[in-house]
């Protein structure tokens, strides 16, 4: 109950913050329903009628009224179209290429993961496929994720055929074709994504293998293999899933810049275009909807993290947890 | 061993840079149409764009400009992070609480969206582009600083130094901030790479260094359109940043 007034408290900051930052700009509707030679008159009477005259807080609560309806009003550009509009017809694109991106992520890199993480002996062949993974990792994290696009956009899309660069097909013509032009896009998402996620398993993993505990299994005659997935793995899961809930918001993130590179028409997209042609209400509405999510998407992060670790369900202090006196843990 | 060679690799690039400042082999916005698309040879190593530009140029130019954004991003979220963290860290109280507060629910967004949002606001350009993603810098270092902060306030060297009359100023700046240096290091390394492909990122999206100039996004971006006709253009300057930030996280590593 308290973090979902705590979630509905910071949505209306952001809302605030957002209406607040495009209102002290210059430009706003009237001139751009009349053009920038109206006469002044005209301009002020269109102000009057649409209530931009208004006291900031009283259209801070209309807009807001709107707003919670997800109505943004129209756009600046495309003046015949209403911003909800312009977002539900890319929205569905965005929600297909992050949703391929994730599903990539979490294929590819959770098995990695375990496979580094274990311990190996040395020079024999996992071991080098651990270095390789390794190295493999490093690079990708080095690689900036539009470059990315472009390297795969030149190898599959020009050099090998395999996709059409720009030609992107909506999902209502061809929903198969759709999801192999934008299983490219996804890639170049997912793959330094994934290294992250490597990364952080493989760590825990380790980390975890460490402990008292994992030797206690194995001095109770635990085969090694049991060892490794009833008790190591789960414990190494716990911080895993809530990293990679976290990973979901850098995907979606991720896709505004992707989107650019392969020519796809979802939210990234739209938000750029607008920003560029300082067409505010589409950039309100946008930023009102990724920034709401990643809201959300936290505080489903904080729950999510509740469930699955039973220990943070447990009022007990765990043995050796407790601090020093007079310190705070 | 091989980090003594990916430091010498660093400082090739970084001297390139510098050069680049003052000295190109041609200039670097020089349009020449003979040239337009032409192929990599012993003149133009690198090749030309679709306005007949040299690469080489552009990379050695653009090189400086991102090197010198995300030097300047990354010292403004270290002076100011160290500078809320110290004083957060060190003083505690409500104050502490306050900035951790602000502090989380900027480092909760992605930083390339609010540095969209941002730029939708104050507009683009070079110097724009350094304000924003300095400002969002700040909380990551602040808070990595105050946990170190925190760590050390209460170690001996600083109550000795307390004793002996050190103000606080003196105490947070002159005493403790040089017993950081393992903790801050590795975050300039991290930060650095990080603005770098913020930077590169912005740039793509054409919201950050405008044309003429050339960074090493904007070139990828603008020679994007032509990868069928030269793909050297776009491929040259993103491998230079690839192994610019591999370089960077290679010496890096080690220092922690």
């Amino acid at each position: 109950m308290k973090r979902i007034a705590a979630l509905l408290g910071t949505l209306l900051l952001i809302s605030m913050i957002t209406f607040l930052a495009f209102s002290v700009l210059p430009g706003d509707a009237s001139v751009s329903k009349l053009g920038t030679n109206a006469s002044p008159e005209r301009v002020e009477k269109l102000r009057n009628e649409m209530g931009l005259n208004d006291p900031l807080p009283v259209r801070y609560i209309n807009w807001l009224k709107n707003a919670v309806w997800l109505d943004f009003g129209r756009s600046f550009q495309y003046t015949d179209v209403t911003v909800r509009e312009l977002i539900g017809r890319r929205f569905g694109v965005t929600l297909l290429l992050t949703g391929c991106s994730f599903l990539m992520i979490v294929l590819v890199s959770y098995p990695l993961g375990v496979f580094c993480g274990r311990r190996k002996k040395k020079h024999t062949a996992s071991y080098w496929g651990t270095a390789a993974v390794n190295f493999i990792t490093q690079i990708t994290m080095s690689v900036p994720p539009f470059f990315l696009g472009i390297l795969i956009t030149y190898f599959f899309g020009i050099t090998l055929g395999w996709f059409q660069p720009g030609g992107f097909i909506p999902p209502s013509d061809d929903l198969a074709a759709c999801l192999w032009y934008l299983l490219f896009p996804a890639a170049a998402i997912a793959l330094p994504k994934s290294a992250m996620i490597i990364r952080f398993l493989s760590e825990a993993v380790r980390e975890e293998a460490a402990k008292d505990y994992v030797r206690t299994a194995y001095s109770k005659g635990c085969p090694e293999n049991r060892v490794f997935y009833r008790h190591i793995l789960k414990n190494a899961m716990i911080p895993t899933i809530t990293f990679s809930a976290l990973i979901l918001i850098e995907v979606i993130a991720g896709s505004l810049v992707i989107e650019q590179v392969f020519s796809v028409p979802g939210i990234g997209r739209l938000l750029v275009t607008a920003i560029s042609n300082r067409d505010f209400p589409v950039v309100q509405g946008v930023t009102l909807l990724l920034t709401g999510f990643v809201v959300i998407a936290n505080t489903a992060v904080d729950l999510l993290y509740h469930k699955i670790d039973p220990r943070t369900r447990v009022n007990l202090k765990r043995p050796g947890a407790g601090g020093r006196k007079g310190e705070s843990v | 061993m091989s980090r003594k060679i990916w430091f010498c690799l660093l400082i090739v690039l970084f001297v390139t840079s510098i050069v680049g400042l003052v000295w190109t082999p041609y200039p670097p916005e020089e349009m020449n149409l003979s040239l337009k698309n032409a192929a990599p040879c012993l003149s133009h190593p690198f090749g030309n764009d679709y306005f007949g530009r040299d690469i080489l140029s552009r990379v050695m130019a653009g090189l400086s400009t991102s090197i010198q954004i995300s030097a300047a991003v990354v010292a403004i979220g270290a002076v100011f992070g160290s500078i809320i963290g110290a004083v957060t860290g060190y003083l505690g109280g409500w104050l502490d609480e306050v900035f951790m507060r602000i502090n989380d629910s900027i480092l909760v967004f992605p930083s390339i969206l609010l540095a969209l949002i941002f730029v939708a606001v104050f507009g683009t350009g070079k110097f724009n582009i350094i304000i924003v993603l300095g400002v969002l810098f700040i909380p990551s270092f602040a808070r990595v600083m105050r946990s170190d902060f925190v760590k050390q306030r209460s170690l001996d060297y600083v109550r000795n130094a307390k004793i002996m009359g050190a103000g606080t100023m003196s105490v947070l700046f002159r005493h403790m901030l040089p017993n950081m240096k393992s903790t801050l290091i590795p975050c300039l390394v991290i930060g650095f790479n990080n603005a770098m492909l913020a930077e590169a990122g912005m740039s793509f999206l054409g919201l950050g260094v405008q044309p003429p100039e050339a960074s090493l996004g904007r070139m990828i971006s603008e020679s994007s359109g032509y990868l069928v006709l030269t793909p050297w253009a776009a491929v040259i300057p993103g491998l230079v940043m690839a192994f610019l930030i591999y370089a960077v996280s290679m010496v890096g590593k080690k220092n922690i």
